[in-house]
C-alpha cells in the first residue's frame, strides 16, 4: 500500500482545509517543528481508515477542534496493486458519510464503504469505543506513534494471525501447537504435583518421603526394642542359670559354718576379757577406797583449824556492829524533828490555797453575771426588732402586686390606647349643626345628635324622624382587624386587672408603691435584728436570736451551778470580790514561803540517816556471816564425827592398804591364762564372714529382682507383640519405600517426556520463526555485523547474539539499540507482508530519537533500502538531521490552493 | 486310631507384598481354618489333631496373637490337640510355649516341650514328639525316637518338624534335617511331619500335611490348603485321606502377549480361574511386545480390571516390551513437535542397547495416555 495524499478539514487544529500530497513510493519525509501537527496527520490517517463515520467514540470526538465543534472531514488516497483508492469520511455531523472510490470508479457509501475498506486493508470493524489495536491488526505494528518507537511491536491477536498466515504460507502450519502446549502443560502439571521448583519432592511424593522417614524411625525404634527384648531374654537365662549355680555350689551353707566357729571363739575371748576387766575394776576400787580414807583424815585436821579462825572473827565484827547502831539512832532523831516542822507549815499553806481558789471562783461568777445582764439586754432589743420583721412580712404578703405586674399592666394599657388612637385617627367624624327644633328629630345610633364633631369608628345610623335613616360605615383601613385587636387588648387588660384584684392602673400603681415601702421597712428591721444578734466568736455565740437566747440560758445555768458550788446565795459586787481575791493571794504566798523554809534542810538530814543506815546494815551483815560460818564448820565437824569416829577412820585406812596389795597379785596371776584370739579380732572375722554372706544374699536378691524385672519387661514387650510391631513397621516402611520408588520412577518418566517434548517444541519454534529471523537478520547485521536474534512466539525479539556468541537480553540493551531493533522488526514485518501480497507501509512519527550520528547514518541506509519495497512515511521535527536521509520532502499546503 | 495331621499354621504371617486389607483377611483366615479343622475332626470322628510345628510365625507373638489359636482350639473340647514347636516358634528361652504353659491351658490341648512320649486320647496310641529348642538345630531332632519307650501294644506316632532332605543351597534347608527312614528305624506306625507347606508323601508311614491355608504361590507338593485324615492300625499301613481346608487360592500364571487379542485372551483365561476371583491371589508373569493401544488395553483390562477383581494381583511385566506402531504415533499426531517427540521416544524404547529403554517406553506410554485424555476432553 502506498499513501498518495491526505486532505483534512475541521480536524483538531486544522479548521481550514489542508492537504498533504505528492507522496512517492520510497521514503517520504515531513520535517516540521514542534506543534506543527505531524502527529495530528497520523491521527487523521488512522481516523479515516479505522474509525467508523457514524462513531461518536471518544477517539472520534477528539478529532474535533477544541473550540469549534465542527465536523471533521478527511479524505485519503492510497494505492494498491489494483490501483488508486480514495476514502473520504465526515464525522460527527448530522449527516456523516463515508465514501470509498475504487480504481474502477465504483463508489461505495456508508457501511458498504466501511466494510469494503476493512476487507481491502485487512482490519476489522471498530467497536463503540472506537478503534483499538486489536481491530487495527498489523497496522498497529507498522505505524509507530510518538514515544512508542522504543517498544517492540505489541501485536494484537489479529496482527499475530496475519503473521501466522504469512509464516504458514512459507513454512507450513505449526501442527500440534495448541494440543502440544496443553500436553506440555499437563506434563508440567503432573511434574509439579510431585516436584517443586527447586527439584525437591512435593505433594504426595514429599508426603511419602516424610512418611518413609517416620516409618524408618519407627522401625529403628521398634528394632531396638526387639533387640532389647532378645537381650533381656538372654539376660534372663543368664540370671536364672546364675541363681541355680549358686544354689548348687552351697556357698551360703559354707559361710554359715565359718560364722558359727568364729562366734564360738569370740565367746571364749569375750569371757576372758570380762574376767580381766572385772579384776581391773576391783583393783581400781581398792585404790579409790585407800585414797578416800587418806583424804578423810586430812579433811578432819583442816576443819579444826578453820573453826578456831571463825570464832575470832565473830568477836571482832560484833563490836563494830554496836558502834554503827548508835550513829544510826542519832541521825534518825534529827530527821524526824525536821519532818514535823514541814508538816505544820504545809497544813497552813493548804488552807490558804483553798481560801484563794474560793475567792477566784467568786470573781469568775461576778464576771459571768455581768455578761449575762448585757446579753439579756441585747436579746430584748432583738426580740422587738424581730416582732417588727414579722409584722412587715405579713403585710408584704398581702401586697402581691409587683413592679413586673405593674409594668405588664402598663404595657397592656399602652397597647390598647395605641390601637384606639389608630382607630380614632382614621375615624369618620360627623358634625351636627342642627337647629334647635330639629335636635330631637335627629338621632345617632338611637341617641341624641350632639353638637360638634363625633368620631365614628363602628357603623353608625343617623335617624331623622320623618325623613329616614342615614347609615354611616367608617372608611378605616383594616377596621375589622383593628377592632378585633382593640377588643382583644381590652379583654387582656381586664383579665390582668381582675387577676391582680385592682380596679385600674392607678390603684395598681398605689399598691405597687405600698409594696415597695413595705419591702424597704422589712429590710431595715432585718438589719436591726442582725445588728442586735451578731456572732461572737470570743463567747462562742453564732449570729441570730436563737443562738443568743441559747447562750444566755447556758450562762444562766452555769452561774447558778457555780453559786451553788461556792455556797453563795447572793453574789458580791465584782470590785469587792476582786479585793478579797488580792488579800487571799497575799496570805497564800506567805504560807508557801514558810513551807519552803521548812523543807530546805530535809535532804541533808535524810542523806545522813541513810548513810548511817547503810553502815549499820553492812556491819550487821558481816557479823551474821561470820557467825553463820562458825556454826557451819561446827556442824560439819560434828556430822563427820557422828558418821565415823576418829578410831574407825584410822582402821579403814589400814584395811584399804591391805586390799589393794592383794588384788594386784590376783591380776598378775590371770595374765598367764590369756587365749590366742581377741574379741576385736574375732569380731572383725565375724563381720567379714557376715559381709560375705550379706553380699551373697544381696547378690541373690538382686538377681531375683533382675529376673523379676526382666520377666516383667519381657512379658510386657511380648504382650504388645513387639515382633509383630517390627514386622508391621517394616512392612509400612517397605510400602513407603515402594511408593517413593514409584514416585522416583514417575519423576524420571515425566522428566524424560518433558525433555523430549520441550526439545521438539524448541526445534519447531525455531523452524517456524525462521522467516522472521531471516528478514530481520540482514537489517540487524547492517547495524551489528555478525549478530543474530532470538524470537519468541509473540514475534518479539527476546535476545541478540553479538560478540562471543553470548545472548544479550533485549531489555538489557540501551534505549537507542532497543529503538533501532524495534524499527528493524517493523521493516521486516512489512517486507514479509509485502512479499505475501498483503498491504503494508511504514509510518514513523518522531522515531529514532535515541540514535547516535553513526547509527543514525546506518538506519538511514536501512530505511532507504527498505523503501525500495515498502513505502515509508516519516514525520520528524529534526529536519536538518533527516536531510541526510534524502527521500521526498513533503509540505502541508492549504486545501484551497489545490 | 483316627486323627488329623496338620502343620505350619504360621499364625501372624506378615505377607509383605499384599495390601493392608488383604493382609488382614489372610491373617484372619489362618485363624478361621483352625475352626474348620476342628469341624473336620468331629465330622470324621478323629479323636485328635496333631500339629507338626510352626503354629506361630514368630518366636515372640503378642499376647492376643498368642492366645487366639488356643481359644479356637478350646472351642472343640472333644478333640485333643497335640502341638510341638517348629523352627518358626522353637522352644527357646521364653518361647510361646513357655509363655502358654505359665498360664492355664485348656485340658484338650497338649503342648509338647520335652521329648517324653504322651498318650493320644484313649491311650491306644502315643505321640513321640521331636522338640526344636533352637530355630536351626544341626542334629536330627527325631534321632531320639528310636529309644523312645511307649507302652507295649500302643501305636507309636512320631510328630516332628524339619526337612527330610537337603535342597543343598541355603543354611535354612540344611538345618533340622530328618532321616527319611525314621519311621522304620524308630518303629513308628506313622510319622507326622511339618515344615513343607504343600502336602507330600515321603513313604507309606511318613507324610507332610502342608499348611491348611495356602500362604504362597509355589508351595510344592499338592500346593497346600489341606489337612490329612490318618487312620492307623497295628496291622495295616496308615490310610491317609486329603481334606481340602483352604479358602484362598494362590495361582501362578504365565502369558506371552503380542497383540490386543492376546490381552483379551489372557483376561478370559484368568476370569475363568475361579467363580469367585476375590478368593484368588494371582502371580502373573507376562512377556512379549505390545503396541501403545494394546499396552493401554493391558493396563486397563489386566492391571486395573483384574487387579480389582482378584484378591491380589502380583504382576511381573519386566519382559513385556513396548513397540509403538505407526498407527499409535499417528494417533498422537501426524506432524508437529509432539509427534517428533513421540517418534524419538519410540526409537529410544526400541533400542535394546539403551539403558533408558524401559523409561522411554513408559514415557511414550504416558504421552499416549495424556494425549488421548486431552483428545477426549476436547471432544
Amino acid at each position: 500500500m502506498k499513501i498518495r495524499s491526505l486532505r483534512l478539514e475541521h480536524f483538531r487544529k486544522f479548521t481550514d482545509p489542508v492537504v498533504l500530497a505528492g507522496l512517492i513510493d520510497g521514503v517520504n519525509v515531513l520535517a516540521e517543528g514542534n506543534e506543527f501537527g505531524k502527529s495530528t496527520l497520523l491521527a487523521a490517517i488512522r481516523g479515516v481508515l479505522f474509525e467508523r463515520h457514524v462513531s461518536k467514540a471518544a477517539s472520534v470526538v477528539a478529532m474535533q477542534h477544541h473550540t469549534n465543534k465542527t465536523s471533521p472531514v478527511i479524505s485519503l488516497e492510497f494505492e494498491l496493486p489494483t490501483g488508486l483508492h480514495r476514502i473520504e469520511k465526515r464525522f460527527l455531523h448530522k449527516e456523516p458519510y463515508a465514501r470509498l472510490t475504487l480504481p474502477d470508479g465504483t463508489v461505495h457509501h456508508g457501511e458498504a464503504a466501511e466494510e469494503q475498506l476493512q476487507r481491502i486493508l485487512n482490519f476489522t470493524q471498530a467497536g463503540k469505543t472506537g478503534s483499538k489495536a486489536d481491530n487495527v491488526g498489523m497496522w498497529a505494528a507498522l505505524w509507530v506513534t510518538q514515544r512508542d518507537s522504543v517498544d517492540q511491536p505489541n501485536l494484537p491477536d489479529s496482527a499475530r494471525q496475519t503473521i501466522h498466515g504469512c509464516l504458514e504460507d512459507e513454512v507450513g502450519a505449526l501442527t500440534g501447537g495448541t494440543r502440544g502446549k496443553t500436553l506440555l502443560a499437563s506434563v508440567r502439571g503432573e511434574l509439579a504435583k510431585i516436584r517443586n521448583g527447586l527439584g525437591k519432592p512435593a505433594g504426595r511424593y514429599k508426603e511419602a518421603v516424610e512418611e518413609l522417614d517416620r516409618a524408618k524411625q519407627s522401625v529403628t525404634t521398634l528394632e531396638e526394642r526387639e533387640r532389647s527384648l532378645v537381650q533381656d531374654i538372654g539376660a534372663l537365662q543368664t540370671a536364672k542359670r546364675k541363681l541355680a549355680e549358686a544354689d548348687i555350689a552351697g556357698e551360703e551353707a559354707r559361710t554359715d559354718d565359718l560364722l558359727v566357729e568364729a562366734r564360738q571363739k569370740r565367746d571364749v575371748a569375750q569371757r576372758f576379757e570380762d574376767q580381766e576387766n572385772s579384776a581391773a575394776t576391783t583393783l581400781r576400787l581398792c585404790e579409790i577406797r585407800l585414797v578416800s580414807a587418806t583424804r578423810d583424815a586430812e579433811t578432819r585436821k583442816e576443819q579444826q583449824s578453820n573453826l578456831l579462825r571463825a570464832e575470832e572473827r565473830v568477836q571482832s565484827l560484833t563490836a563494830e556492829e554496836s558502834s554503827a547502831l548508835a550513829t544510826l539512832r542519832q541521825a534518825g532523831a534529827a530527821l524526824n524533828q525536821q519532818k514535823r516542822l514541814l508538816a505544820e507549815a504545809t497544813e497552813v499553806c493548804d488552807r490558804a490555797g483553798h481560801t484563794l481558789r474560793t475567792a477566784r471562783t467568786v470573781v469568775d461568777l461576778a464576771v459571768t453575771s455581768g455578761n449575762l445582764l448585757s446579753l439579756e439586754t441585747r436579746l430584748e432589743l432583738a426580740d422587738q426588732s424581730q416582732a417588727r420583721v414579722n409584722d412587715l412580712t405579713a403585710r408584704l404578703s398581702s401586697l402581691s402586686l409587683t413592679e413586673k405586674d405593674l409594668t405588664n399592666l402598663r404595657n397592656l394599657d399602652k397597647n390598647l390606647r395605641k390601637t384606639e388612637a389608630i382607630l380614632e385617627a382614621q375615624a369618620t367624624h360627623i358634625t351636627f349643626d342642627l337647629l334647635p327644633a330639629a335636635a330631637d328629630l335627629v338621632q345617632v345610633n338611637g341617641g341624641p345628635a350632639l353638637a360638634g364633631a363625633i368620631p365614628v369608628i363602628h357603623d353608625a345610623v343617623i335617624t331623622i324622624t320623618g325623613i329616614g335613616t342615614i347609615r354611616i360605615q367608617p372608611g378605616i383601613q383594616d377596621r375589622v382587624v383593628l377592632l378585633a385587636r382593640q377588643s382583644e387588648e381590652a379583654r387582656a387588660l381586664r383579665n390582668a386587672l381582675q387577676i391582680l384584684s385592682v380596679a385600674g392602673i392607678e390603684q395598681a400603681e398605689e399598691q405597687c408603691a405600698a409594696r415597695q415601702l413595705c419591702e424597704r421597712q422589712l429590710e431595715q428591721a432585718r438589719i436591726e435584728v442582725t445588728s442586735h444578734t451578731p456572732a461572737d466568736p470570743a463567747q462562742k455565740i453564732d449570729a441570730g436570736v436563737e443562738a443568743l437566747r441559747n447562750q444566755i440560758s447556758v450562762l444562766r445555768t452555769r452561774l447558778e451551778a457555780g453559786m451553788a458550788a461556792a455556797g453563795l446565795e447572793v453574789l458580791p459586787e465584782l470590785d469587792a470580790a476582786r479585793e478579797t481575791l488580792c488579800a487571799e493571794e497575799q496570805n497564800e504566798s506567805e504560807a508557801s514561803d514558810k513551807v519552803a523554809i521548812a523543807r530546805a534542810p530535809l535532804p541533808e538530814l535524810e542523806e545522813q540517816h541513810a548513810s548511817a543506815l547503810r553502815l549499820h546494815a553492812q556491819s550487821e551483815s558481816k557479823k551474821n556471816s561470820a557467825v553463820e560460818e562458825q556454826m557451819r564448820i561446827t556442824r560439819e565437824r560434828d556430822h563427820l564425827i557422828m558418821q565415823e569416829s576418829a578410831e574407825a577412820l584410822a582402821e579403814r585406812l589400814s584395811a584399804s592398804t591391805d586390799a589393794l596389795l592383794a588384788q594386784q597379785s590376783l591380776i598378775d596371776n590371770m595374765q598367764k591364762t590369756r587365749p590366742a584370739e581377741t574379741v576385736a579380732g574375732m569380731d572383725a572375722r565375724i563381720a567379714r564372714y557376715q559381709q560375705a554372706k550379706d553380699a551373697y544374699l544381696a547378690d541373690r536378691q538382686q538377681t531375683k529382682q533382675e529376673i523379676a524385672v526382666l520377666e516383667s519387661r519381657i512379658e510386657r514387650e511380648e504382650g504388645v507383640g513387639i515382633e509383630e510391631q517390627v514386622v508391621g513397621a517394616q512392612r509400612l516402611a517397605e510400602s513407603f519405600e515402594l511408593a517413593c520408588a514409584r514416585y522416583v520412577r514417575e519423576l524420571k518418566i515425566l522428566e524424560l517426556l518433558l525433555q523430549y517434548l520441550e526439545t521438539a517444541e524448541q526445534a519447531a519454534k525455531e523452524r517456524y520463526m525462521a522467516p522472521i529471523v531471516r528478514r530481520v537478520t540482514p537489517y540487524l547485521q547492517t547495524l551489528f555485523p555478525g549478530a543474530a536474534i532470538h524470537c519468541n512466539e509473540e514475534f518479539q525479539i527476546t535476545g541478540i547474539v553479538r560478540e562471543l556468541q553470548q545472548t544479550e537480553s533485549f531489555t538489557g540493551l540501551s534505549d537507542g539499540t532497543q529503538e533501532q531493533i524495534a524499527v528493524l522488526t517493523r521493516l521486516a514485518f512489512a517486507d514479509m507482508l509485502v512479499e505475501r501480497g498483503k498491504p503494508a507501509m511504514i509510518i514513523l512519527d518522531d522515531a529514532l530519537v535515541y540514535s547516535d550520528p553513526e547509527r543514525m547514518e546506518r538506519m538511514f541506509d536501512l530505511l532507504t533500502h527498505a523503501a525500495t519495497r515498502t513505502q515509508i512515511l516519516i514525520f520528524t521535527c529534526r529536519g536538518e538531521l533527516f536531510t541526510r536521509l534524502g527521500g521526498h520532502r513533503l509540505r502541508l499546503i492549504p486545501g484551497s490552493a489545490l | 486310631m483316627r486323627f488329623l495331621h496338620t502343620s505350619d499354621w504360621q499364625i501372624g504371617k506378615p505377607f509383605g507384598f499384599v495390601d493392608d486389607e488383604t493382609l488382614a483377611v489372610l491373617r484372619a483366615e489362618r485363624l478361621e481354618v483352625i475352626a474348620r479343622i476342628g469341624d473336620f475332626a468331629i465330622k470324621h470322628q478323629a479323636s485328635a489333631v496333631l500339629v507338626a510345628g510352626d503354629i506361630y510365625d514368630g518366636a515372640h507373638p503378642g499376647l492376643d496373637m498368642l492366645l487366639r489359636p488356643i481359644e479356637r482350639m478350646r472351642q472343640f473340647p472333644d478333640v485333643q490337640w497335640h502341638l510341638i514347636p517348629g523352627n518358626h516358634d522353637a522352644h527357646t528361652a521364653n518361647s510361646p510355649w513357655e509363655r502358654l504353659l505359665r498360664s492355664t491351658m485348656p485340658p484338650n490341648i497338649v503342648i509338647h516341650i520335652t521329648p517324653e512320649p504322651r498318650p493320644i486320647a484313649d491311650g491306644s496310641a502315643w505321640v513321640i514328639p521331636a522338640i526344636l529348642t533352637h530355630r536351626h538345630m544341626s542334629g536330627d531332632p527325631t534321632a531320639a525316637f528310636e529309644s523312645a519307650v511307649t507302652p507295649p501294644g500302643a501305636l507309636r506316632i512320631g510328630l516332628a518338624h524339619g526337612s527330610v532332605r537337603s535342597f543343598g543351597s541355603t543354611d535354612y534347608t540344611t538345618n533340622n534335617l530328618l532321616a527319611p527312614d525314621r519311621a522304620a528305624t524308630a518303629r513308628l506306625d506313622y510319622l507326622a511331619l511339618g515344615d513343607w507347606h504343600g502336602a507330600s508323601r515321603v513313604d507309606d508311614r511318613t507324610w507332610y500335611s502342608g499348611t491348611p491355608e495356602p500362604d504362597g504361590f509355589d508351595l510344592g507338593g499338592t500346593g497346600g490348603g489341606e489337612v490329612l485324615l490318618v487312620e492307623v492300625t497295628a496291622a495295616t499301613l496308615p490310610k491317609v485321606t486329603h481334606i481340602e481346608s483352604g479358602r484362598f487360592i494362590w495361582r501362578s500364571e504365565n502369558a506371552t502377549l503380542n497383540s490386543l487379542e492376546d490381552v483379551s485372551a489372557l483376561e478370559t483365561r484368568i476370569r475363568t480361574l475361579h467363580p469367585d476371583l476375590s478368593r484368588v491371589l494371582l502371580q502373573l508373569r507376562v512377556d512379549g511386545t505390545l503396541d501403545l493401544v494394546a499396552r493401554e488395553h493391558f493396563e486397563q483390562i489386566i492391571h486395573t480390571g483384574l487387579g480389582s477383581a482378584l484378591r491380589t494381583l502380583r504382576l511381573e511385566a519386566n519382559a513385556l516390551f513396548l513397540k509403538p506402531s505407526v498407527a499409535d504415533l499417528e494417533a498422537i499426531d501426524h506432524v508437529g513437535f509432539v509427534r517428533v517427540a513421540a517418534d524419538r521416544l519410540a526409537g529410544l524404547a526400541q533400542d535394546a542397547h539403551n539403558p533408558d529403554r524401559e523409561l522411554a517406553a513408559e514415557a511414550l506410554q504416558r504421552l499416549y495416555v495424556l494425549h488421548m485424555r486431552l483428545a477426549a476432553e476436547t471432544r
